[in-house]
């Protein structure tokens, strides 16, 4: 149980139910260091009072007691920290008033006699970085290989393990080949395996099959794709905010390329411009360049550290101090968002020059107030010598030598095309479509440096993303390993994943410490840290069997000796119905399936013209016109099992309308180019607002009537070829619609920090699954796919047919009893074909398919 | 994945376990009697909450200013309440103002559409560290449903989410009130199929996965599952259905999307629905308010007067609190595109039902409708006031699944005592 939780089981236990049991070791002593002592402790005694020790306690200050024995309910102590807000008396005053259970406890504690243990004297905590005490289990020497990395690793987890109190957990044996190979096609690629590739893998040879699988799907296109999940998960990237769809295909892009993740983050932090050609924008665009979201955010998740609690006080549960918090936000304090654009809105980052930090904050309304001295307040470790990971880092990132003869070809390049030049003429053609007209009007007028005026870099949060990125930094590659082997293994070493602190529990800490190490030493890399996971012994086990109690499970679990049941994610269950139900593709000939359905559609009461003319189409097609009335729009019953597929290429090629309207922005208006662009961009404004004009008296007439919203429900019928084709989930705008199939399984909506999927059960996923459409077609056998000939054809095989839709859905083979009893569910209908339906619908909805092996 | 913070208790039953030992911490017994002096039956079973998005003009609705240059071109007309004034636009619902209170005089502090929804859904304001549970998630957490059907129903559109409180009490949602949800049975093409015999097998396949494996999850799932096989053999589930309505029925309340929606929330409620939230949008009339204006209450009167009235009819609006609500007002001066803008300063809303007293007016906006004249109302005092009709405390203390306490409403929120008489 994480410390935080154990905490707060103590808590109701002792004050809920029992008060005198309240425990000065765990409830009081904390905040007396966190909050009081500071200022009435050894070092500093306000008001005489000193409330380290209990001489202290007993004594008071120079204004009286402040325990009163006679009636403990009249304690001063008791009536400062209980007096409302802003009250001259409050304690404490240095910071904001104890938050209700901090006060609660030490009203109890009071009131039930204040005990303080003779001989105790408490200190003000300072801050300590967390699990980093102990390495006597961390070997000196590098791993030769991540297999023999992932070896330590269980070595020293089990080490740990070994040293803890209390009973050892039980250890679940390993997996079976299959089990593996779902399990690990699910996390690298997010699909179940198909039956091809189950072939495959039982082909090759037992020795090594294992790695070899890990290495082919580690290269396997859907990698990247199912990674994409994981970062915008964490990034909380959002397709519908502003740079949000080219932040999730930059995303996909440097998964691919295998970009390392500290330079991932160092360009996520530091970016300025605009996102479709500065995609990593998209991260400071998603908290609208705000300084005080974007350092919650950035220490939140870069390192781990729920700094965002300080931003209106001292934290509560941990050493961070709001002046800390502002210092942080400092660095993005110069930092602007701009908008251009009337119908079509643009964005872009840039830098400017004032501060927009200020202390005092805000809300204390102080007569002025000053911008903040960006200060990073993160401490890196310090080393005697250069630790061996980090010195492996460094030789990784040593330049290649560079051939002479290739700077020499380099320099000649250069020099031809500055000789060269371009006209501003082919600089314009070269912009349309797709050509960075702004890069090369800066070739053809070097003397006006454009680009940089308009998108100036941000050496402040260039700084901070070096500190942060530094691989001194005690958090920054701890709390990313501490994500993926979550991601992998079902729980963190820390949990929440976002909240490391000295007060909150962190399991084994070597063992995070030494994958950490390794991740450094290989390069920040994500594959490498991805299979070094999943190669060691801890990955590769299965759980407890029934039976086992319930301490014994949380105790194995929280041990890693037997890892939780995980659901497939959402997207990942979706696509697996898809990938064993044959979905991705037509399963039947075109017209093979046709049927008559009927629909209700509705009918506006208001004439057809009036209803045409007060919505113009949009000019750009897809946008959404703000001021329309909105038409309801015609909803297929099953939507909520479809998305807006995203062309992530298409996105990060630059979107020559787009760039249009940014022209207007430019400060160089004195530029034949530029002009020109000005030119082209007045006269499409003009065309729009007399498109408006029309619209708007349109629409007033439409709203006069009293017609506009009234309709009736007509029922139609019509045929339909019933022969649905699904894309896949991982490359969907997202997140999706709220009741859409993937949020009811928990992608989280991702607007908020510390959001993390939902993997409880609920109603409307067992309604979604029993009843959806994709459900029902991946049930169905149709002509087109293996199973059909096995079971509708001239010479059915119906073992044979059972033993697919089983390797199919659940990546094994029926038992005997399992195939008996699908005999006899085959058997149950006139046609076998339909049974087999019914045996892969259950299949589909059946625990087994849900949660992995 | 794997991240909730309570990796092996679900955070429903998280929740379930430690709400009520927080709040047996926080609370010193009831301080809704010390809140108004008075002990108080509460009266209200079930909530209907009409969300109008966008910011509802309050001097063309509620609370109209006849003589003033603010008036624009909207008339006020007399009602069923003794000296009581709506807009022109509400003939019918004028005629059901003896059951309704309007508050005049609500003091927002927000005129951004985001910040403005998220605090009056919620009461308090928008935190990057934490989600707070809108009104109808957290009236659902104190008090379930007793039907088969969900607790909390939204209509049309997006309900705030439910937060910290997590799945159990989000809202369920219908698109379009009255048209089929295809979740709730199996395909239409497969009815031929024996669903029970499927059912059968699920069954026998998940107890063998149970009997090998010691996950609480698998049991939660089951749970799930029971519950929605028995929520799609309910006969409950007819409320959805507005085909059986009389026509003339549904011509009464409009034949709109709204004023079906309006139908289908008073149906639900009839079934046991705790908190049904019609949403409906369009109010964010920067250019042409009037026109507007007579739009949304040619949609918005026929549907809000006969809800008024036929849950009067049935004896059921004592157990129904009826409110609307918008994000704030909109501004006393007409723009040059005849349209009026955010105004967060003073704004009204309406209520009807569940025990509050009706053909009344609280507190008063100034001369133009520029700021709250006399009682103030803050935003959390309407959640305080909904928590007060259904007899909740308001003051209670939570606790996040990170172990943050956190009040149910707002601290410092008080309910209106006058709705109450």
């Amino acid at each position: 149980m994480p410390a935080q939780m154990r905490h707060l089981v103590l808590l109701f236990s002792s004050v809920g139910i029992a008060s005198a049991a309240v425990d000065f070791q765990q409830q009081v002593l904390p905040v007396l260091e966190n909050v009081c002592v500071r200022c009435h402790g050894a070092d500093s005694s306000k008001g005489g009072l000193r409330l380290d020790t209990k001489e202290g306690l007993l004594k008071g200050g120079k204004h009286g007691p402040v325990i009163n024995p006679a009636d403990l309910t009249k304690s001063e102590l008791l009536r400062r920290i209980t007096l409302p807000r802003g009250h001259d008396d409050i304690m404490p005053q240095e910071s904001e008033p104890l938050s209700g259970p901090h006060r609660n406890w030490l009203v109890e504690w009071v009131k039930t006699g204040a005990n303080f243990p003779a001989g105790l004297a408490l200190k003000s905590r300072k801050k300590e970085v967390p699990g980093l005490a102990e390495k006597d289990l961390i070997p000196d020497k590098a791993p030769a290989s991540l297999r023999e990395a992932a070896q330590l690793t269980d070595k020293i987890l089990a080490a740990e393990n070994a040293a803890g109190k209390g009973p050892q957990p039980r250890v679940a044996p390993a997996i079976d080949d299959l089990a593996f190979l779902r399990r690990v096609t699910v996390d690298l690629i997010g699909r179940i395996p198909t039956a091809a590739e189950i072939t495959q893998f039982e082909k090759e040879s037992a020795g090594d099959r294992r790695e070899k699988l890990v290495d082919r799907l580690l290269s396997h296109g859907r990698f990247s794709e199912r990674w994409t999940v994981f970062y915008a998960d964490m990034l909380r990237i959002r397709s519908r905010a502003e740079g949000g769809s080219q932040m999730l295909a930059y995303i996909n892009r440097s998964i691919a390329q295998g970009k390392p993740y500290d330079e991932l983050a160092r360009e996520l932090i530091a970016t300025n411009g605009r996102p479709d050609q500065a995609p990593a924008t998209g991260f400071v665009l998603g908290d609208a360049a705000n300084p005080m979201a974007l350092a919650g955010a950035t220490s939140q998740i870069f390192l781990g550290v729920r700094l965002s609690c300080a931003e209106c006080h001292d934290h509560p549960f941990d050493d961070w101090k709001q002046k800390e918090f502002y210092e942080l936000a400092a660095f993005f304090g110069q930092t602007k968002r701009v908008e251009s654009g009337k119908l079509r809105k643009t964005y872009y980052t840039t830098e400017g020059t004032e501060m927009a930090v200020k202390w005092p904050p805000e809300r204390e309304q102080a007569p002025e107030r000053d911008g903040v001295k960006p200060k990073f307040p993160f401490e890196m470790i310090s080393f005697k010598g250069q630790p061996q990971y980090i010195r492996r880092l460094e030789d990784r990132r040593k330049p290649a030598p560079e051939s002479p003869d290739l700077a020499a070809a380099a320099a000649k390049k250069a020099l031809e095309e500055l000789v060269d030049g371009t006209t501003v003429e082919q600089a314009r053609r070269a912009a349309l479509p797709g050509g960075d007209v702004l890069a090369e009007a800066t070739a053809s007028v070097p003397k006006q440096d454009v680009l940089k005026s308009i998108y100036r870099p941000s050496p402040l949060r260039e700084q901070l993303a070096a500190m942060i990125t530094d691989p001194r930094n005690p958090y920054f590659a701890r709390s990313f390993v501490n994500r993926v082997w979550a991601e992998l293994v079902g729980r963190g070493f820390v949990e929440p994943l976002d909240n490391f602190s000295a007060y909150n529990e962190m399991r084994h800490p070597q063992t995070l410490q030494f994958l950490a190490q390794e991740f450094i030493a290989g390069g920040y890399d994500l594959r490498s840290i991805v299979k070094l996971i999943m190669l060691t012994d801890t990955y590769q086990r299965g759980h407890l069997p029934a039976g086992a109690s319930v301490d014994e499970v949380q105790r194995a679990e929280a041990s890693f000796t037997a890892p939780r049941s995980r659901r497939m994610l959402s997207e990942v269950l979706f696509d697996s119905l898809a990938t064993a139900g044959h979905l991705f593709d037509h399963k039947w000939p075109d017209g093979a399936n046709l049927r008559e359905v009927t629909r209700q559609i509705r009918v506006p009461l208001a004439p057809p013209a009036m209803v045409a003319e007060a919505k113009t189409p949009a000019p750009e097609g897809d946008e959404p016109n703000m001021m329309a009335v909105k038409t309801p729009k015609p909803t297929a019953p099953y939507d909520l099992e479809r998305g807006d597929k995203l062309d992530f290429e298409a996105l990060l090629k630059q979107d020559s309308k787009e760039l249009l309207a940014m022209k207007n922005q430019a400060e160089a208006a004195s530029m034949e180019l530029l002009s020109q662009v000005k030119r082209d961009f007045s006269k499409q404004k003009m065309k729009e607002d007399e498109a408006m004009e029309a619209e708007r008296m349109a629409r007033r007439r439409l709203l006069q009537s009293g017609l506009a919203e009234r309709f009736r429900l007509e029922t139609i019928k019509e045929t339909v070829d019933d022969n649905p084709k699904f894309d896949t989930t991982l490359r969907m705008a997202t997140p999706a619609a709220p009741s859409h199939f993937l949020r009811v399984f928990g992608q989280p909506s991702r607007e908020n920090l510390g959001e993390f999927r939902d993997e409880s059960p609920s109603l409307r996923q067992e309604l979604m699954l029993l009843n959806g459409k994709a459900t029902h077609e991946a049930s169905r056998v149709g002509p087109l796919e293996p199973l059909h000939p096995l079971i509708a054809g001239k010479d059915p095989k119906p073992e044979q047919a059972i033993e697919l839709a089983y390797l199919e859905i659940l990546t094994r083979r029926p038992t005997t009893a399992e195939l008996a009893e699908a005999k006899s569910i085959l058997a149950a209908n006139t046609k076998p074909i339909d049974g087999l339906a019914d045996l892969r619908w259950a299949l589909f909805n059946c625990h087994e398919f849900r949660y992995l092996p | 994945m794997s991240a909730c913070t309570n990796y092996h208790v679900s955070r429903r039953r998280f929740l379930g376990q430690f709400s009520g030992a927080a709040a047996l911490l926080g609370m010193p017994i009831n301080r809704l009697v010390a809140a108004l002096g008075s002990a108080h039956a509460p009266k209200a079973e079930s909530v209907i909450l009409f969300w109008n998005g966008g910011g509802m003009s309050h001097l063309d609705t509620w609370d109209p200013k006849p003589g003033r240059a603010v008036a624009g071109e909207l008339e006020p007309i007399k009602t069923s309440a003794d000296g009581i004034q709506i807009s022109e636009i509400f003939p019918q619902l004028a005629k059901q103002m003896h059951h309704c209170s309007i508050i005049r005089s609500i003091a927002g502090t927000n005129g951004d559409h985001g910040r403005a929804t998220y605090e009056l859904q919620t009461s308090f304001g928008q935190n990057p560290a934490l989600v707070h549970p809108g009104m109808g998630s957290f009236v659902v957490n104190e008090r379930r449903t007793n039907s088969d059907l969900p607790a909390y129903i939204s209509i049309g559109g997006m309900a705030p989410r439910a937060g910290y409180l997590g799945q159990r009490c989000e809202a369920y949602y219908i698109g379009l009130p009255g048209e089929r949800d295809p979740y709730l049975a199996f395909p239409e093409s497969i009815k031929q199929v024996d669903g029970q015999r499927r059912l059968e097998i699920l069954a026998r396949m998940n107890t063998r996965a149970s009997d090998k494996l010691a996950a609480a999850d698998l049991k939660e799932s089951e749970v799930a599952l029971k519950d929605a096989v028995k929520l799609m053999k309910s006969p409950a589930l007819a409320s959805f259905d507005l085909d059986k309505e009389n026509p003339k029925t549904l011509e009464r309340y409009g034949l709109t999307e709204f004023g079906r929606g309006a139908l289908l929330a008073r149906k639900l409620v009839e079934t046991g629905v705790r908190f049904v939230q019609v949403n409906r949008g369009g109010f964010d009339n920067h250019t042409d308010v009037f026109p507007a204006m007579r739009n949304h209450g040619s949609v918005m009167d026929p549907a809000f007067a006969s809800l008024i009235e036929d849950l009067a009819a049935s004896g059921r609006l004592e157990k129904t609190l009826v409110l609307m609500l918008s994000e704030f007002g909109r501004t006393p001066k007409i723009n040059k595109d005849a349209g009026r803008d955010h105004h967060a300063k003073v704004f009204s809303c309406i209520m009807a039902g569940g025990g509050i007293k009706g053909g009344q007016v609280i507190g008063s906006s100034d001369a133009d409708g520029m700021e709250p004249a006399t009682r103030p109302v803050q935003v959390p005092d309407l959640h305080a006031s909904v928590c007060y009709a259904l007899g909740v405390d308001h003051t209670k203390e939570l606790t996040t699944p990170l172990g943050r306490p956190m009040k149910l409403v707002k601290e410092g929120a008080k309910p209106v005592a006058e709705l109450f008489g």
